[in-house]
C-alpha cells in the first residue's frame, strides 16, 4: 500500500515535470522576442528591460530558464499580464477561479444526481422501456456537441420565452443553462457508466445471498448492490472532474461567465503568454492532482486493491 | 481483450509458426482469414443501428468527396441584400448572416469535417500503435519513459492544448488536422501496449521465435494482427470525437479558418447571429450530432462482431 502510494507519487512528479517542460518548451515556440511577448506596448526604460532579463534568467541557457520559470511558478509568481499591463498574472487566475469552481461543481452535482440513479434503475429494470431510454440517451448524450445544444437553449429560453438572459451571469438566473450546458455530456457519460457498473454486480453471488437470507429488496439494493457499483464510479468521477474544465472554456465563452475559461481564450486571442502558461499548467495540475487523489482514494475503499 | 481473436491458439500457433518458417502455405492462411471476416460480417448484421449508422457514413463520404456536384450554389458566395433570410423554395434552409446559401455551405462542410476526421484518425492511429506496440513488446525502460510520456500527454486536457498549439503555431486546415492527429493517440498507446503485453507470452510468439523470426517480424505478423480488432472500434469512435473536437476548436476560432465552411464556423456565425436568425444554428448542429452519433454506433457495432465478449 505505502510503496504503491510512493511509486504513484513519484509517477506524478515525473509526469508533472514532463508536462511543465512542454508547456514551456511549446511557448518558446511563439514567434518574436520574449521581453516584446511579456511587456507588449508598454514603454519600458532599459533598466526595467535588465530587471526582466535577471528575473527570468533570459540571457542563460534554456533548460536554465525553465529551472527559473518553474521555481518562480511554484512560488506562485506567474508573471504578468500584456494585455492588463503589469497586472500580476495569479491576481488574475484567482479571480477567475470563483466563477469556474461554482460552474464546474454544479454541473457535476447536477450530473451525478440525474445520471446515478438513472443509471441504477436502468440496470436493474434490465430490458425495460426506462433502461432502453436511457441507453438511447447515453448514445444521443456523448454525440451531442453541448456548445450547440447551449445555441439551441438560448434561441429557447432567451429569444422565443425570454426567462433567461442568454449571457452572462449577475443573477442565479444566468447560471441556470451554463450549469446544465456543462453537464449534459456528463449525464451521458457516468449514467452508462453506472448502469454497467450496476449490472457487473447484480448477478454478484453476494446479492443472491443477500437475497436468500430474506434482506428487504431495499436493503439488497442500497446495502449491497449500490455500495458496490459505486466503487469503479468514483475513479471515473475524479477524471471526470477534472475533463469537465475542458468542457468549461467552450461554456464560458458562449454564455461569458467570467472564470478561467474565458480568461484563457481572450489570453489566445491577444497573445498574453504570461497567462495562456499558467492558465495551461494549472489545468494540467488539476488533472494530475485528480488522478492521483481517485487512485489513492480507490485504493483505500477497495479492500481487493489494498491486498495487492 | 485480445483473447477471443486466439479462439484457437495452438491453431494459430501452428499457422504462424509455418508463415515464419519459409513454406508459406498461402492458400490456408487464406481461406481462414476469408471466414474469419465472414463471422465478424455476420455478428455485424445483428446490430441494426450500426447497419443504419454505416449506411449514412457512406452517404455522407460520396457528398463529402464530391462536394460540388451536390451544391446547389456557390458556398462562397455572399448575397448581402438577403441577409439571414429563412427557409426558401430555392434555399431550404435559407441563408446566413451575409447572405450565403446554409444547404451548400453544410454540404462543403461535410468534406472538411470527414478529411479533420478521417486524416487526423490515421495520424493518431499510426503514432499511438506504434507507441504502444514498442511500448509493450520492448518492456523495460522502454517502455517506462514512453508510458511517462504518454501519461503527460494524457494529463492535457485536450482542448487546451489544441487552443495553445494553434495559437503559438498560427490555425490552418493542414494544422487543424496534424496537430489534432499528433494530440490524441495516447488511447491507442495504452490499449495496444497492454494487449501486446499479453500476446508477447503466448505459444504462436515463442514459436516464431524459435523458428528465428526476428523483433520486427514477429510484432508486424505476429502481434499486431493480434491487436487489430480493438484498434479498429477506438479509431471508428475516435473518427466521432475527432469531429466534434475540430467543429468546437473552429467555434472558438482556433480550428478552420473562414471562409472555408465548417460546421464548427458556421456555428460561431450563427452564435453572433443568433438571437436575429436562428435559423442558421440549426443545421450544423445537427450534422455533427447525426456525424457523430454514426461513428459511435458503427464502432460499437464493430465492438460487438470483432470481440463479442465486450458485450454490454
Amino acid at each position: 500500500m505505502i510503496s504503491y502510494i510512493i511509486q504513484r507519487l513519484l509517477q506524478g512528479v515525473v509526469v508533472l515535470f514532463l508536462v511543465t517542460f512542454f508547456t514551456f518548451a511549446l511557448m518558446q515556440l511563439a514567434p518574436g522576442d520574449p521581453i516584446d511577448l511579456m511587456v507588449g506596448e508598454a514603454i519600458i526604460t532599459d533598466e526595467q528591460i535588465a530587471r526582466i532579463q535577471e528575473k527570468w534568467g533570459l540571457d542563460k541557457p534554456w533548460y536554465q530558464q525553465y529551472f527559473t520559470w518553474l521555481s518562480n511558478f511554484f512560488r506562485g509568481d506567474l508573471g504578468h499580464s500584456v494585455v492588463r499591463t503589469g497586472y500580476p498574472v495569479s491576481d488574475m487566475v484567482i479571480e477567475a477561479m470563483g466563477p469556474t469552481l461554482k460552474l464546474n461543481v454544479m454541473a457535476l452535482i447536477l450530473a451525478v444526481i440525474l445520471a446515478l440513479p438513472a443509471g441504477l434503475f436502468a440496470a436493474v429494470k434490465q430490458y425495460s422501456v426506462f433502461d432502453s431510454a436511457i441507453m438511447v440517451w447515453a448514445s444521443a448524450g456523448v454525440a451531442l456537441p453541448n456548445f450547440w445544444v447551449g445555441l439551441m437553449l438560448i434561441v429557447f429560453f432567451s429569444r422565443e420565452l425570454g426567462w433567461l438572459p442568454s449571457y452572462g451571469t449577475e443573477n442565479w438566473k444566468g447560471w441556470i443553462m451554463p450549469v446544465v450546458v456543462l453537464a449534459i455530456n456528463e449525464t451521458a457519460i457516468l449514467a452508462r457508466l453506472m448502469r454497467g457498473a450496476t449490472l457487473e454486480v447484480v448477478n454478484q453471488e453476494y446479492v443472491t445471498t443477500a437475497r436468500a437470507k430474506g434482506l428487504a429488496e431495499r436493503a439488497v439494493l442500497l446495502g449491497h448492490i449500490v455500495r458496490n457499483a459505486l466503487l469503479p464510479i468514483v475513479t471515473v468521477l475524479g477524471l471526470r472532474a477534472a475533463f469537465l474544465l475542458s468542457g468549461t472554456i467552450v461554456v464560458e465563452y458562449i454564455f461569458a461567465v467570467p472564470g478561467i475559461g474565458r480568461l484563457f481564450i481572450q489570453s489566445v486571442d491577444r497573445l498574453d503568454y504570461q497567462v495562456i502558461q499558467a492558465i495551461t499548467v494549472m489545468f494540467v495540475l488539476f488533472v494530475i492532482v485528480a488522478t492521483l487523489v481517485t487512485d489513492m482514494l480507490y485504493a483505500v475503499i477497495d479492500p481487493r486493491i489494498r491486498v495487492k | 481483450m485480445s483473447s477471443s481473436h486466439n479462439v484457437d491458439v495452438s491453431q494459430r500457433a501452428r499457422d504462424t509458426a509455418e508463415r515464419a518458417d519459409s513454406g508459406i502455405t498461402l492458400s490456408g492462411v487464406e481461406r481462414k482469414r476469408r471466414s474469419e471476416w465472414r463471422r465478424v460480417w455476420d455478428r455485424f448484421k445483428r446490430f441494426k443501428p450500426g447497419i443504419v449508422a454505416g449506411g449514412f457514413i457512406l452517404v455522407l463520404c460520396v457528398i463529402g468527396a464530391f462536394p460540388t456536384v451536390f451544391e446547389p450554389y456557390d458556398p462562397l458566395m455572399p448575397e448581402s441584400r438577403l441577409r439571414g433570410e429563412g427557409p426558401t423554395w430555392s434555399h431550404p434552409l435559407g441563408r446566413d448572416d451575409i447572405g450565403r446559401d446554409i444547404l451548400s455551405r453544410l454540404i462543403r462542410g461535410t468534406r472538411v469535417a470527414l478529411t479533420v476526421g478521417i486524416v487526423s484518425t490515421l495520424i493518431s492511429l499510426t503514432v499511438g500503435v506504434t507507441v504502444g506496440a514498442v511500448s509493450g513488446y520492448f518492456g523495460g525502460w522502454v517502455d517506462t519513459i514512453l508510458s511517462r510520456f504518454v501519461d503527460a500527454l494524457m494529463a492535457f486536457p485536450i482542448l487546451v492544448l489544441l487552443i495553445v498549439l494553434a495559437a503559438v503555431l498560427g490555425p490552418s486546415f493542414w494544422m487543424t488536422v496534424w496537430v489534432i492527429g499528433l494530440t490524441v493517440w495516447s488511447t491507442y498507446a495504452r490499449v495496444v501496449r497492454a494487449d501486446v503485453l499479453s500476446v508477447r507470452e503466448r505459444e504462436f510468439v515463442f514459436a516464431a521465435r524459435a523458428l528465428g523470426a526476428n523483433d520486427a517480424r514477429i510484432i508486424f505478423r505476429h502481434v499486431l494482427p493480434n491487436v487489430i480488432g480493438p484498434v479498429i472500434v477506438i479509431s471508428t469512435l475516435s473518427v466521432g470525437s475527432i469531429i466534434i473536437l475540430e467543429a468546437a476548436l473552429s467555434f472558438l476560432g482556433f480550428g478552420i479558418q473562414r471562409p472555408t465552411p465548417s460546421w464548427g464556423n458556421m456555428l460561431a456565425d450563427a452564435r453572433q447571429n443568433i438571437l436575429t436568425f436562428p435559423h442558421i444554428a440549426y443545421p450544423p448542429g445537427i450534422m455533427i450530432f447525426l456525424t457523430v452519433l454514426a461513428f459511435n454506433l458503427l464502432g460499437d457495432g464493430l465492438r460487438d462482431a470483432l470481440d463479442p465478449r465486450q458485450r454490454e
